[in-house]
């Protein structure tokens, strides 16, 4: 017998990598445009996909996967009210999702009969950063009550997206968050970062997302054509 | 996280016809957000079974890289509050040493 090391030299992500490309790649023959929402517990991720999938209906098929730590299906059952195909994903405890667990509930959806795939991921703004899904899009959500400092504390979070909301602009007069300040860490880590200011509450905001999503959804069905 | 790690010891130990690992060794970066405490109290479960059952996990810890976002100066360290040595600010973003990575692994191998 005899011992020798062998130079390995490869990222611990590198498996999950490629299940994301394989999500994609399954994504994109199905025509279905994927988007990971994230951010922080109580930001609004499911107020943001009912409003969307009630904003959007007649317009595109939309189908969601939605995350919780625990078998709660609450918000899972939001969504399919609202209108959608869903799929309850529970973690078992686990505080992000990974590309092996988005391939599994995507075999539970029938990908042909959706455009629009909206992932719900859990909600922390630390891990689910470092975990590519396959998804096109990478959005972030923040709120104004958890304060502006958040891209400060959280970059890998604020660099790693290509889309911010800033939900709960109602209550912009009642909180503490400076939007200039807010602004200002976010353009530094992310320059080229689109942002929608809105408000799933009252409503304000929201057709500009709607645009957007909207668009992105035909774009990138067209180009995977 | 684990069982990517010893997915890729296993694919290059098996590729190098290696009947056994011993150890493998991870680099984590001071800005990944990866728990050695953890990875290694799992290690024994997920490994039990194949050819890494009774290996070892060795962790190197690397320092990562910090971007000043008020005077641009890139500097590694920074003291408790990582606050740029320069200008003091506290307003910086982690560049490098956040990607964790299985750096190498010692195997057993029949003959000479």
């Amino acid at each position: 017998m005899t011992v020798k090391t062998i130079q390995v030299s490869q990222s611990v992500l590198t498996a999950n990598c490629q299940i994301a490309g394989h999500n994609r790649a399954k994504l994109n023959a199905a025509g279905v445009v994927a988007v990971n929402l994230m951010a922080s517990p109580g930001a609004g991720k499911t107020s943001l996909i009912e409003r969307t999938i009630q904003g959007l209906e007649g317009r595109l098929r939309i189908g969601m996967i939605n995350s919780d730590t625990s078998p709660a299906a609450m918000d899972a059952e939001r969504a399919e009210r609202a209108g959608a195909v869903t799929v309850h994903l529970n973690t078992a405890g686990r505080c992000h999702l990974d590309a092996g667990m988005v391939r599994d509930a995507m075999d539970c959806l029938p990908l042909r009969d959706i455009d629009l795939l909206l992932i719900e991921n859990i909600g922390n703004l630390v891990c689910p950063a470092s975990w590519r899904l396959g998804s096109h899009w990478n959005v972030l959500i923040a709120s104004t009550p958890e304060g502006d400092d958040k891209p400060y504390k959280y970059p890998r979070m604020y660099s790693g997206v290509e889309a911010l909301v800033i939900n709960k602009t109602d209550l912009l007069p009642y909180v503490s968050f400076d939007l200039e300040y807010f602004t200002r860490g976010v353009e530094a880590l992310n320059h080229r970062l689109r942002t929608f200011p809105l408000s799933c509450r009252t409503g304000a905001g929201l057709e500009h997302w709607f645009h957007w999503i909207a668009s992105i959804a035909v774009r990138e069905a067209a180009m995977a054509l | 996280m684990v069982e990517g790690i010893r997915e890729l010891a296993l694919r290059h130990a098996r590729s190098a016809g290696a009947s056994r690992i011993l150890c493998v060794r991870v680099v984590i970066p001071e800005f990944s957000s990866y728990l050695e405490d953890a990875l290694a109290m799992l290690w024994d479960e997920v490994c039990d079974a194949t050819e890494a059952a009774g290996s070892r996990i060795d962790f190197v810890r690397i320092p990562g890289e910090l971007l000043c976002l008020e005077c641009s100066k890139s500097f590694t360290g920074g003291g408790r509050d990582l606050s740029c040595p320069d200008c003091g600010s506290q307003w910086v973003k982690p560049i490098s040493g956040q990607e964790c990575y299985v750096e190498s692994i010692e195997v057993e191998t029949a003959g000479g």
